[in-house]
């Protein structure tokens, strides 16, 4: 009541002429924002959120009746609203200064570092799929088999990450999986070498995204090298693209005040050649570098141009030995490194590989074989138990 | 539509402020408001509004024949309000009832999912209001089905209230001034409104929803997080909508009543149902409680009357057995008030912690999804939760959405208040600024809500 008294004793006077021109410019405001809303054309991809955004929804009747036109019209308009992508760093700044450091699992960390939480892992998963790995081994004790977990930020710099962080014990999950296959293959614990080139300065991970550098990888290739008994190699450094906005940005909402660099390495030596057979279409490579990436809506895809069900490199190395790799994305910028210690490599990705690898075995054989995986992926995979079952 | 949608801010509401100014004569300015209202409605409810039509005119229809045959006139009350009762119980509690016949009787009815029309509990309400109150004379029948329909369907106040009686508003469809300074002080307050509802209730709510996600998972303090936001969250949403509402009724000529003054400010119960939702609780007072006999009668009564309006204002809520347990909880603690604590009043500070206790409590009851989860949390907020006393969560939670509840629990406060009005009433420039702030922050928050990277980063 009081409010309303309150408004009916305040028609006249000086304040009405302000509240007047306050009404009107109220509303010019909105229709103004509509007029440069209509006017604007309309985007058909949104560069942060990596989609398609919302075009004009067709009227019909029906549309109208089921719900489905009024919906698709609100959509729309909050689609291709003016300065979307500013106005959600408005919202999301906000709600940094007001403390908030998570969004849909992912820790804003101290010194602009994006980290994905590390969830609780299902060990009962786990112990499936390394009973199956075990399998697979044993099945084929002619080939020497290694096996590389990679921590994921939310391990090596937990400390950047907020106090309250629910972050479960990812070096424990890394742990067990060294110890559950202790018998079939050599565990290559990576973690230190990768603490100590952080502690050198070298940038390991991604600021804005999940993966490790290139950098990263490099870190842990003496240790690989020693462990496989390879030769020690240098390769050439050259910075491809320095605006990288990464996945984690993308899910997030968080735009980081600095943008990340891909990092390309390649052989020393100016006589080595290769090429990359992708097996599904037969197409050929002459790079495992894809620069067309670097344009395209996932930048990271610049290793290897993406994940694929299977790709088979073929070197000009010395050597006879070969290689079979099941994996992640993470090794896209890391098997670069061993193209030249092998005459032939085949790559599974078992999450886009629907066969048994006991498959390969029929027509090849492998001196080596690598598992390369972060620990994330593989705490919720079940694609690699599928490929390491029997045929 | 919603007002706090894009497509109302930014296309419907200059459209209908534009084509009403435009208007001459309060005739076509009617015309105008009711077809907008027409469209408002259809817009969320496209098949629905003609079971609205249909309300409109068979209302109309029967108020005028309760005038032109007045022997009928008590047969006609009862047929209306039949009638009006009816299509609200189909619409909203056929499926209740027949899944508690289900439950109890073990029958075996098949349940059709009817879904529930929009609003159809508020303009409900305001026909019987019109119908009942006409019968009881306090007003001559209303001769134009323009301005009945536009009672009816004004869209202000259609999906959320507040309930505005009849004669509240009869002169007003007559008679009212129309300005542009109105329109500005109307615009004002629906500014404040649309903040509580997309800056503050949203943000809450978004809190409320990751603690109900954890179930029965959660920690003594989490779940005591939970039960704040969604305190704050239900008194934001549904006061910030009463707001929007009464703001854009000012801006068209209307004076609606004051719906929520200040609730959690209360120092009894009975003090709280004086300031929450004061339309709703004016209604069930004027149509139950007081043809029931209301305080004139003894009081073993008084007391069945007490219950009877508290049952139904739980149910009325919404068509769950958790709604009508939150009403008679309400109604017990109430005749507690007045018949056991009748002159003590508990000095200030306890006053007010204590009722804040029991309205806290309550809402349990009325956001649960169910009176087992319902009784999971409150047993979690005792101190017996499965998660513990505290934990990583609570603080997690506390440090993502802490903020928000802090400008919450400001805003509840009188100075809040003071502040606005001030706004309003004097200071232009901090009006400017706040509008500017409000208007840009809940335009980022409402462009944003469908941000929704396409993750493919897993694959």
């Amino acid at each position: 009541m009081e409010l309303q008294e309150k408004m009916s004793q305040d028609e006249t006077g000086g304040k009405s002429k302000f509240m007047l021109w306050y009404g009107v410019l109220f509303i010019l405001c909105l229709t103004l924002l509509t007029i440069l809303h209509l006017a604007a054309p309309d985007r058909s991809f949104s560069e942060t959120e990596k989609r398609v955004l919302a075009k004009a929804p067709a009227f019909s009747a029906e549309a109208l009746a089921q719900g489905r036109f009024t919906d698709e019209l609100e959509t729309y308009l909050a689609d291709q609203f003016p300065k979307r992508e500013a106005l959600m760093q408005l919202r999301m700044r906000l709600e940094y200064l007001l403390g908030r450091r998570e969004s849909q699992g992912v820790y804003y960390g101290d010194g602009d570092y994006l980290m994905e939480k590390f969830n609780t892992p299902g060990m009962e998963i786990m112990g499936r799929t390394a009973t199956a790995v075990r399998g697979f081994l044993q099945r084929h004790p002619e080939s020497k088999a290694y096996f590389v977990l990679v921590p994921t930020q939310a391990d090596l710099m937990a400390e950047k990450l907020p106090s309250y962080a629910e972050n479960a014990d990812q070096d424990a999950y890394i742990d067990s999986w060294y110890s559950a296959l202790k018998n079939e293959a050599v565990s290559i614990d990576v973690r230190e070498a990768m603490r100590s080139a952080m502690a050198e300065g070298v940038q390991v991970y991604y600021r804005s995204d999940h993966h490790w550098t290139a950098d990263g990888a490099l870190s842990v290739l003496d240790t690989v090298e020693d462990a496989m008994g390879l030769a020690h190699r240098s390769f050439e450094r050259a910075v491809v693209f320095n605006r990288f906005s990464g996945s984690l940005s993308a899910k997030s909402g968080w735009s980081l005040p600095v943008y990340d660099s891909i990092v390309m390495y390649t052989s020393s030596d100016p006589d080595f050649r290769y090429y990359i057979q992708e097996e599904e279409s037969g197409e050929k490579f002459l790079s495992c570098y894809d620069a067309k990436a670097l344009s395209g809506y996932d930048p990271y895809e610049f290793y290897f141009g993406g994940n694929y069900p299977m790709l088979t490199v073929e070197t000009s190395a010395d050597t006879e030995r070969t290689l079979l790799v099941f994996k992640d994305s993470y090794a896209n910028s890391f098997l670069p490194f061993l193209f030249e210690d092998y005459r032939k490599i085949v790559i599974i990705d078992p999450r886009y590989y629907s066969y048994s690898a006991d498959t390969l075995f029929l027509l090849d054989q492998f001196d080596d074989i690598l598992f390369l995986y972060n620990a994330e992926t593989l705490a919720e995979d079940t694609s690699l138990r599928k490929v390491m079952e029997p045929l | 539509m919603v007002f706090s949608s894009l497509v109302f801010l930014f296309l419907f509401l200059p459209l209908s402020v534009l084509f009403y100014f435009i208007a001459p004569g309060l005739k076509a300015k009617n015309a105008i408001l009711l077809v907008f209202s027409l469209v408002f409605y259809a817009w969320g409810e496209p098949v629905y509004i003609f079971l609205m039509i249909f309300s409109i005119l068979m209302n109309y229809a029967l108020g005028r024949l309760m005038e032109e045959e007045p022997d009928k006139k008590k047969r006609t009350l009862i047929f209306a309000v039949a009638v009006n009762l009816l299509v609200l119980g189909f619409y909203k509690y056929y499926g209740f009832l027949l899944t508690s016949l289900n439950d109890w009787w073990g029958t075996n009815f098949y349940v059709h999912k009817i879904p529930l029309p929009i609003g159809i509990s508020f303009y409900t309400f305001q026909a019987m209001s019109y119908i009942i109150d006409l019968y009881r004379g306090k007003f001559k029948a209303q001769q134009s089905l323009l301005d009945f329909g536009l009672y009816i369907s004004m869209y202000f106040q259609l999906i959320a209230g507040p309930i505005v009686r009849y004669q509240d508003v009869e002169k007003q469809l007559k008679e009212r001034e129309i300005s542009a300074a109105r329109l500005g002080r109307g615009m004002a307050i629906f500014l404040f409104g649309l903040g509580k509802k997309v800056l503050i209730a949203n943000t809450t709510g978004e809190l409320f929803d990751a603690v109900q996600a954890m179930g029965a998972q959660v920690s003594t303090a989490t779940a005591w997080l939970g039960a704040a936001a969604y305190m704050l969250q239900i008194y934001f949403d549904f006061s910030g909508y009463s707001d929007m509402a009464i703001g854009l009724a000012y801006a068209f000529g209307f004076d609606f009543p004051v719906n929520f003054n200040k609730p959690y400010l209360s120092r009894s119960l009975t003090e709280f149902w004086r300031r929450w939702h004061i339309s709703l609780g004016t209604w069930f007072r004027e149509y139950v409680y007081i043809p029931l006999g209301g305080n004139r009668v003894k009081s073993k009564k008084q007391i069945r009357n007490i219950l009877i309006v508290w049952a139904l204002t739980g149910l009325w809520h919404g068509a769950a057995w958790s709604f009508m347990i939150w009403g008679l909880y309400h109604g017990v603690i109430l005749m507690a008030e007045k018949y056991l604590f009748k002159k003590k009043a508990l000095p200030a500070v306890p006053g007010h912690i204590l009722t804040l206790l029991i309205v806290c409590v309550g809402w349990v009851f009325f956001s649960a999804n169910s009176l087992a989860d319902a009784g999971v949390t409150l047993r979690a907020m005792a101190g017996f939760a499965r998660g513990g006393l505290a934990d990583h969560t609570a603080l997690s939670l506390l440090a993502a959405h802490g903020a928000w509840l802090l400008a919450g629990i400001l805003c509840c406060l009188p100075q809040a208040d003071r502040l606005k009005n001030a706004m309003i009433e004097r200071n232009k420039v901090a009006l400017v600024a706040a509008t500017l702030a409000i208007l840009g922050l809940s335009i980022a928050f409402l462009v944003t809500k469908n941000y929704n990277p396409f993750l493919y980063f897993r694959f």
